[in-house]
């Protein structure tokens, strides 16, 4: 519900400031920033007016770290200190990195840790730290573009990621000091971008190619609403498998084979890059590379003969495309449109194959590269509360199944994916051997039945469970899974009311410590006081809670009983004077016992919100 | 939690507790639910207020769920009439519809080795489809007739044609992966 602005002289804002904020598309090889300007959002520049954030950090020093196209002139001469494609490594562990597909030219670090660390000139980084200092870029780029301080962000993630890697785009988020709105799935954010949101209802496919990654998404929209039904894709297919195919082309026509000459391929590889833009407006394209020693490789490749060297990689697509389709329950002819997404859709022959599986022609006038950020950026808008009048909202899924180990080494499935979040879901298990007093609970993400196959997020301990016979104690284990997919899962005995929780860390991500000593260590870098930092977090979310109070009270105060009232007064005006002051601990306690006093009151709002709905009356009639 | 979620699911929804429900109706309840309980509404409220939405839409996501799926909402129904059962372990007890799941399984068996699986597969799932949707009336029947035996024997074979169909679509992902 809309909550109802009251201006009290010098207390809160005006009602119509335009609050900052921003959509970021943190991709694996570009990124970008994006915002909403006198109604219009487009893609911000730096000040060399490039949009495009080359994905790349070069860490020379501890004084010293590069990001994007700086750092990307590195790559060739300082390999091991410039990191890119970090994306690929978020939220996994170094177990994961081993069966990753690809090459990553890193050296790791062994250590005790489950979070691969990487060996670079300015210490041991991890892949958390490399994200965040891309978003601290364009962070860096948004605000001094607006003139202001962002006061929060949508960040795209793809569809399929798990637990791990968004809770490590979080992580990241925080260290760069960012509030995070929501994380936002990437094909949604490209649909918004088109106003896709703004008709009645229908099905859209988000077909993205990019240079290494290929996605598929369907979406449907049912009266502002929208669901991701499924999604699928290639991890290692795109753009850059086209270049590979004309490369393979040329040494084929040259009668070379595959060479360790570096200098060479890198010609050739260049040439064919070239050569796959060209054809995008030309239908043939003289192609002309130095080879080894004084030779020189002249020829012509047509469109046509390129669309038969890239025939299979997009074939395959459309079979990704099929099985999508058919996971989201629905017919092709259903799909009403289909939105095209990232820099290899500009290949006439990837449109016209889209085009023909789909019977229609897909959208395409929007910047294929950017089209994500801007929809992040319109979501980010209305988060601000910057766009009152649209009641658009964006639901999602949960993109792997959830489930805990079982005898056995099985996993059972307690919420299955494609379940619309936030989501709360219990299971009951029991105890397998008499006088069991501990569980441990295992919890994984994936499909498959094994647990080996499936993604380990965590482990913990139900202790104390009085003894019993095998099979009398009654564990009740429930997940609950918020609007951005993180999770947290929390067990009980219901006999004995024995009680054990966790937020979800995986296993191998970062602890809430790690991140605090990484955000020390970056505000000392910056010479900046943490306690400054941690002070000015406290005050703001103080004033947010003030706010929410006053505007609850205003609106509902009759829900409350003289006694609750008595009591919420006495704390809020205890956080009232903690405010006043700068102990940064202070306030954090003076909240708490604030939203102690509150918390029934607040729930029983929200119960009556419910029951308005029940009812068929929506609350705006009410206020 | 203090927020008063014990609610049966029917009511929040505005329902009688029927098997038959308007599922437009049920769609739209639903959207007014989340525009006004949605996390998202709450992007710049507290961390106390967030919390409980997510509690709140939740609550509601597992409530429209239940409500739109046909054989959930049979169990839950059942649920709600104290007939309690465990849909994973027990099957049905009539000894004709057990010889027939015995023959559907060679079927779904067979079906991927034929000439043309993905025909075969997509004619077998589109039976059990229709199969499906004969148990889904006559479990209305039963239900408003109050014959709960009659119910729960149904419902416990909706469950394994649920199954079946999983295990044809898993046939159908396993032929499309061989040819990426």
């Amino acid at each position: 519900m809309a909550l109802l602005q009251i201006s009290e002289p010098g207390q809160s804002t005006p009602p119509h400031e335009h609050k900052l904020a921003a959509g970021i598309d943190l991709g694996t090889t570009n990124s970008l920033v994006a915002t909403v300007r006198s109604g219009v959002a487009d893609t911000l520049a730096d000040e060399n007016g490039e949009h495009i954030l080359p994905s790349v950090v070069h860490f020379a020093d501890k004084d010293e770290i590069l990001v994007g196209t700086p750092a990307l002139s590195h790559a060739t001469t300082d390999p091991l200190n410039t990191i890119a494609s970090v994306k690929r490594i978020m939220g996994r562990s170094v177990k994961d990195l081993a069966t990753l597909e690809g090459y990553l030219p890193y050296k790791f670090i062994d250590n005790e840790s489950h979070v691969p660390r990487i060996d670079t000139a300015a210490g041991a980084i991890t892949s958390v730290e490399v994200s965040s200092e891309i978003l601290k870029s364009l962070r860096e780029r948004a605000e001094a573009s607006l003139g202001g301080e962002l006061i929060g962000v949508v960040i795209t993630v793809p569809a399929y990621f798990d637990d791990a890697q968004r809770q490590a785009t979080k992580d990241a988020a925080t260290l760069a000091g960012l509030n995070v709105f929501r994380l936002l799935n990437e094909p949604t954010a490209a649909a918004v971008a088109y106003g896709l949101d703004q008709q009645a209802e229908g099905i859209t496919a988000i077909y993205d190619l990019g240079g290494g990654t290929f996605d598929i998404s369907i979406l449907k929209l049912t009266k502002g609403v929208f669901e991701v039904l499924s999604t699928g894709g290639d991890t290692a297919l795109g753009g850059d498998d086209f270049d590979r195919e004309i490369a393979s082309w040329i040494l084929n026509q040259a009668k070379l084979k595959a060479t360790n000459d570096h200098q060479m391929m890198r010609r050739i590889m260049k040439e064919a890059r070239r050569a796959k833009e060209a054809l995008t407006a030309a239908e043939a394209v003289d192609i002309n590379v130095v080879l080894n020693g004084d030779r020189h490789f002249e020829s012509t490749l047509s469109r046509h003969q390129f669309e038969q060297l890239i025939e299979t990689h997009i074939n395959k697509t459309i079979v990704w495309c099929r099985k999508t389709i058919r996971d989201a329950g629905v017919e092709v002819r259903e799909v009403q449109n289909i939105v095209m997404v990232g820099g290899s859709t500009r290949t006439p022959y990837v449109r016209e194959k889209v085009a023909d599986f789909f019977g229609k022609q897909p959208l395409t006038n929007i910047d294929p590269d950017k089209v994500v950020a801007i929809g992040a950026a319109q979501q980010a808008n209305k988060l601000a509360g910057n766009n009152p009048e649209e009641d658009m909202l964006l639901l999602d899924v949960l993109p792997l199944s959830l489930g805990i180990e079982t005898m056995g080494e099985l996993v059972e499935k307690i919420v299955d994916r494609n379940t619309v979040i936030p989501v709360t879901r219990a299971q009951k298990f029991t105890t397998f051997k008499d006088g069991q007093t501990a569980m441990r609970i295992h919890v994984l993400q994936g499909e498959r039945e094994k647990v080996a196959d499936c993604r380990s997020l965590a482990t913990f301990d139900l202790t104390g469970i009085p003894a019993m016979v095998a099979g009398a104690a009654h564990i009740l284990v429930t997940f609950q899974v918020d609007a951005d997919g993180l999770l947290s899962v929390s067990a009980e005995e219901q006999n004995s009311g024995v009680r054990a929780s966790v937020e979800v860390k995986p296993s191998y991500g970062l602890s809430d410590s790690e991140i605090e000593t990484m955000l020390k260590a970056s505000f000392q870098h910056a010479e900046e006081d943490v306690h400054t930092r941690a002070l000015i977090e406290q005050q703001v979310e103080a004033d947010r809670v003030l706010e929410a109070l006053r505007s609850a009270l205003a609106k509902d105060g009759s829900l409350i009983t003289k006694e609750e009232f008595a009591k919420i007064e006495q704390a809020k005006s205890i956080l009232l004077s903690a405010r006043q002051g700068n102990d940064g601990e202070k306030i954090k306690q003076a909240i708490k016992s604030l939203e102690n006093e509150s918390e029934a009151f607040i729930a029983r709002r929200m119960n009556r919100s419910v029951q308005q709905v029940m009812k068929g009356h929506k609350v705006e009639e009410f206020e | 939690m203090n927020i008063d979620l014990t609610r049966n699911y029917f009511e929040l929804f505005g329902f009688a507790e029927n098997y038959a429900i308007d599922q437009e109706q049920l769609a739209e309840k639903y959207r007014i639910f989340q525009a006004e309980l949605h996390p998202d509404r709450f992007a710049n409220a507290s961390e106390q207020e967030r919390r409980i939405s997510v509690q709140t839409t939740a609550f509601v996501n597992e409530a429209y769920a239940t409500l739109k799926s046909d054989l959930k909402r049979a169990h839950y129904l059942l649920r709600l009439s104290n007939i309690e059962f465990n849909a994973d372990t027990e099957t049905s007890s009539d000894a004709e519809f057990l010889m027939q799941t015995m023959e559907l399984h060679e079927q779904v068996e067979k079906a991927s080795h034929t000439e043309q699986p993905f025909q075969s597969l997509q004619e077998l799932s589109l039976q059990l489809k229709q199969n499906q949707q004969d148990l889904i009336n006559q479990f209305e029947k039963e239900f408003n007739a109050h014959d709960l035996i009659s119910a729960k024997d149904t419902a416990l074979k909706l469950q394994f044609y649920e199954r079946l169909t999983n295990q044809v679509r898993k046939q159908q992902e396993k032929l499309e992966e061989e040819l990426l």
